[in-house]
């Protein structure tokens, strides 16, 4: 693992991370160090529970993911498995429910009216009956707007986004004339992407 | 192809990009889950890996590249993946009078936003190498010999660089008001 020059052949010859490394396998104690009280020790750790590793510095991360990269060779079996567990949950998000529908059941989960979410949102009524129905386009609306919709009615953040592409999919869809139960679905224009991407990140950013 | 382009593609349910994505990534989640999980059997490890990249794909929308790498994310996974299949296995060895599990520390949760502030400011505070340590053992999860095997050290040199690393962020944090004002008189 080591290279002619001394560095660790694992880091392709990064300076930083080869510096970590020399760091952390040099500056090792052959005397003993005190143990903190255990008390002390479980109070820091306590404390550190509640942080994950986006604290650390990202060449430390780097570091992380470079050392933890090597990894094991899959068997056979365990190739399969996994491709198949990977392709299991890519068919689920293909069957993605458009995301008005999902609002829609979520509404009329709460007993709430069309009128009151569109006074919450700032919208007609007949707009939200629309948007609901997808005579309308969710595209008319602006990525605020719609994280402002999924997070009156708790709809569960991490299906939205892709709720919101399948809606979108399928508006483009319409447009282009493609039938309803072909196999071939639209792509999203890049004004569409970029929606699905805002909304994301406001949803992940915590917009609330 | 880059990350970026592949992880879209699954968004979107491409069916190729399962293939793709465990050609990638499955060697570093298996050996991931060697470390997190060396006391389970080869069995279980991969079905750990298998619930770990059912959950990931499933929940990639969540996934944000500007915090931090995919591989990353993925590892999250399978720690998620191996505490849930510890608690089922553990539910169902129970029966049979096993011991219980190692207990684990839970964050506590009285923790206002000037203490956070201030462990964020102790961690930044630490070397990188202090940094590591802490990153491998307690948020990846990986008990001393895996990191040790790692690394290419000692089992003792990984215990002592953590020690070291604890107790050098205790310090900071007991020089920080505002982690003493608000644990003056809690229960420590």
């Amino acid at each position: 693992m080591t290279t002619t020059d001394g560095t660790d052949g694992r880091f392709d010859g990064d300076a930083e991370l080869d510096a970590i490394h020399r760091e952390l396998v040099s500056d090792i104690d052959s005397g003993d160090v005190p143990e903190p009280d255990s008390d002390d020790r479980a109070d820091v750790e306590r404390l550190l529970a509640g942080v994950d590793s986006t604290v650390l510095r990202p060449r430390v991360r780097r570091y992380l993911d470079a050392v933890l990269s090597g990894g094991e060779i899959p068997t056979a079996n365990a190739r399969s498995r996994l491709t198949a567990a990977a392709r299991r949950s890519l068919a689920k998000r293909r069957t993605v429910r458009p995301l008005p529908v999902l609002l829609q059941e979520r509404r009329i989960a709460r007993d709430e009216s069309a009128a009151r979410v569109a006074e919450v949102l700032g919208l007609d009524e007949s707009r939200v009956a629309a948007l609901e129905a997808g005579n309308t386009s969710v595209s008319a609306l602006s990525a605020e707007v719609i994280v402002h919709w999924i997070e009156h009615l708790d709809l569960d953040r991490s299906v939205a986004p892709s709720s919101l592409a399948r809606a979108l999919t399928l508006t483009q869809s319409a447009r282009s004339g493609i039938a309803a139960g072909a196999s071939e679905t639209a792509e999203l224009s890049t004004k569409d992407r970029e929606l699905v991407e805002e909304v994301r990140r406001l949803l992940t950013s915590g917009s609330s | 192809m880059d990350d970026e382009d592949l992880i879209s593609a699954a968004r979107a349910g491409a069916d190729w990009a399962g293939p793709m994505l465990v050609s990638l990534y499955a060697p570093t989640l298996l050996g991931y889950a060697r470390g997190v999980a060396g006391d389970l059997d080869q069995t279980a490890r991969e079905m750990i890996c298998e619930w770990a990249v059912e959950r990931a794909l499933a929940k990639l929308d969540l996934f944000d590249p500007t915090i931090g790498s995919f591989a990353a994310w993925a590892r999250g996974q399978v720690r998620y993946a191996a505490a849930d299949y510890r608690r089922d296995h553990h539910r169902l060895t129970s029966l049979d009078g096993a011991d219980p599990p190692e207990q684990v520390l839970e964050p506590r949760e009285d923790l206002s936003d000037e203490v956070n502030a201030a462990v964020h400011d102790g961690l930044d505070a630490l070397s990188d190498a202090d940094q590591v340590i802490i990153g491998l053992r307690l948020f990846e999860e990986l008990p001393s010999r895996a990191v040790a095997t790692l690394l290419g050290v000692s089992d003792e040199a990984v215990r002592k660089r953590y020690s070291r690393a604890l107790q050098r962020l205790g310090e900071q944090l007991n020089r920080d008001r505002r982690v003493t004002n608000q644990l003056r008189g809690g229960a420590r």
